[in-house]
């Protein structure tokens, strides 16, 4: 009996935060002028493409750019500072060099580095895989907490928007945001998620498009090749994947 | 790197040939080695051949020919520092060197790397990695017009192929994702909203 109301107790709980969870996502969201990106980088070619896609990023709107990367691959966390020296070069005058990690500028604002467990290692046994993607999931919660009381757009602000092309590290991190916003821990209106399906994919999606697509939890689901647009849309109504021609460059 | 020339007056033409870093792709090595291929190139006026080997390099000594055909042969296994310098002697330049190629196998980074440059571009997808996405990619590319597919046995003709056609510019006409990104965060609406 005492397991069943608790039961109950539970369910209430989780109810009232869900349904308050959509109603606190209110219309009116004031309109700032400062906004969070977060950037997901994964393994070699993924980060190379994400520096071409990033290319005209606005460094004066998105002040705070936080750049998510997986443990071990010192690879993608260099390239965060190569990603970061694009950026702030376009945008400062006699530009002698990017910023450090958490430094701020006053043009280009500041950027941070957040690293979480790997969700798979290469050669990794199967059966362990679902731990070892439990805690990367458990570090990818810990890493946009960490970041919304570290925020330096406005206290405890989650990231506006999370960009990525796909490496593993990626679904984590969008579970993580969907499960935030799900219990009303952030605001529906926070952590927009926009996946930007590899350049390298003309005709089926990586297996995180796949994953991600199918539970259906990216806010923009984009794609660059025509064919494969066609191929996902259908000649159905509703489009699922969108095409905008190729955006890297 | 070819030496630089200009020193005996005659003017490069440089082909690269890559293989990637991570796989091994030897087949490509023994291929663009064989007397055919090097028929190809002399016959489409290369000075040069530049060889990226990755893991395949302790086996490049073994296909490298005795007769090079008078072309001038190197190898190196890879450069940390990415191939963009490498990349660039395949570049046009004037009195220095002609537009040369680009040979590589279907990694994506690599191939964006050589149509930003305005390579000639052959692609030729490494069979043994069992990824028929990279295939799909070359396929679209050539079907597209930006760069000419081979397999390993049709090397010799696509060199030639690659040469002759005017391949489609790839710079200049891509979309932004920074706008996309704009109006998912809602400036757009932020604009408006101090517009009206």
């Amino acid at each position: 009996m005492a397991i069943l109301s608790a039961l109950r107790l539970v369910v209430a709980a989780v109810f009232i935060l869900l349904t308050t969870a959509f109603i606190a996502s209110p219309s009116l969201y004031p309109p700032t002028k400062l906004s969070h990106i977060m950037v997901v980088l994964g393994s070699g070619g993924h980060t190379a493409e994400m520096m071409s896609l990033l290319r005209d990023i606005n460094p004066r709107r998105y002040t705070y750019r936080t750049y998510i990367v997986s443990s071990g691959d010192g690879f993608s966390a260099g390239k965060a500072a190569e990603i970061e020296q694009m950026i702030q070069s376009k945008h400062v005058q006699s530009f002698i060099g990017p910023t450090k990690a958490g430094e701020f500028h006053p043009i280009t604002g500041t950027w941070d580095l957040k690293i979480v467990p790997r969700a798979r290692k290469i050669h990794q046994p199967l059966y362990s895989t679902p731990f070892s993607s439990l805690w990367c999931l458990i570090g990818c919660l810990r890493a946009l907490h960490a970041t919304s009381t570290t925020s330096t757009i406005a206290p405890h602000e989650y990231p506006d928007v999370i960009i990525t092309n796909g490496p593993a590290t990626a679904v984590m991190v969008i579970l993580a945001a969907t499960i935030l916003k799900l219990f009303a821990v952030a605001p529906a209106r926070k952590m927009k998620i926009i996946y930007v399906e590899s350049w390298a994919r003309v005709k089926t999606l990586s297996l995180s498009g796949k994953v991600l697509l199918r539970i259906g939890i990216c806010d923009k689901f984009l794609v660059q090749w025509e064919s494969l647009a066609k191929s996902i849309n259908g000649t159905g109504a509703k489009r699922k994947v969108e095409w905008r021609g190729f955006l890297v460059e | 790197m070819p030496e630089s020339s200009g020193k005996n007056g005659k003017v490069m033409k440089v082909c690269l040939i890559t293989t990637g870093a991570t796989a091994k792709f030897s087949e490509l090595i023994q291929a663009a080695l064989a007397p055919d291929c090097l028929q190809a190139f002399v016959d489409n006026g290369f000075t040069h051949l530049n060889f990226q080997c990755g893991e395949s390099f302790s086996s490049f000594d073994a296909f490298k020919p005795a007769d090079t055909k008078g072309l001038n042969i190197q190898a190196f296994d890879f450069n940390k520092s990415g191939l963009n310098k490498e990349m660039r002697a395949c570049q046009a330049k004037a009195g220095i060197s002609k537009k040369g190629l680009l040979i590589c196998h279907a990694g994506a980074g690599t191939i964006l790397d050589g149509m930003r440059l305005g390579l000639a571009l052959v692609v030729v997808p490494n069979a043994s990695l069992l990824d028929n996405h990279q295939d799909e990619l070359a396929e679209e590319l050539e079907v597209q017009g930006y760069a000419t597919r081979s397999d390993i046995s049709g090397l010799a003709r696509a060199i030639g192929n690659a040469c002759e056609k005017e391949e489609k510019a790839w710079v200049g006409h891509n979309a932004s994702l920074a706008p996309i990104i704009d109006a998912v965060v809602g400036y757009e609406d932020d604009v408006r909203a101090r517009l009206d």
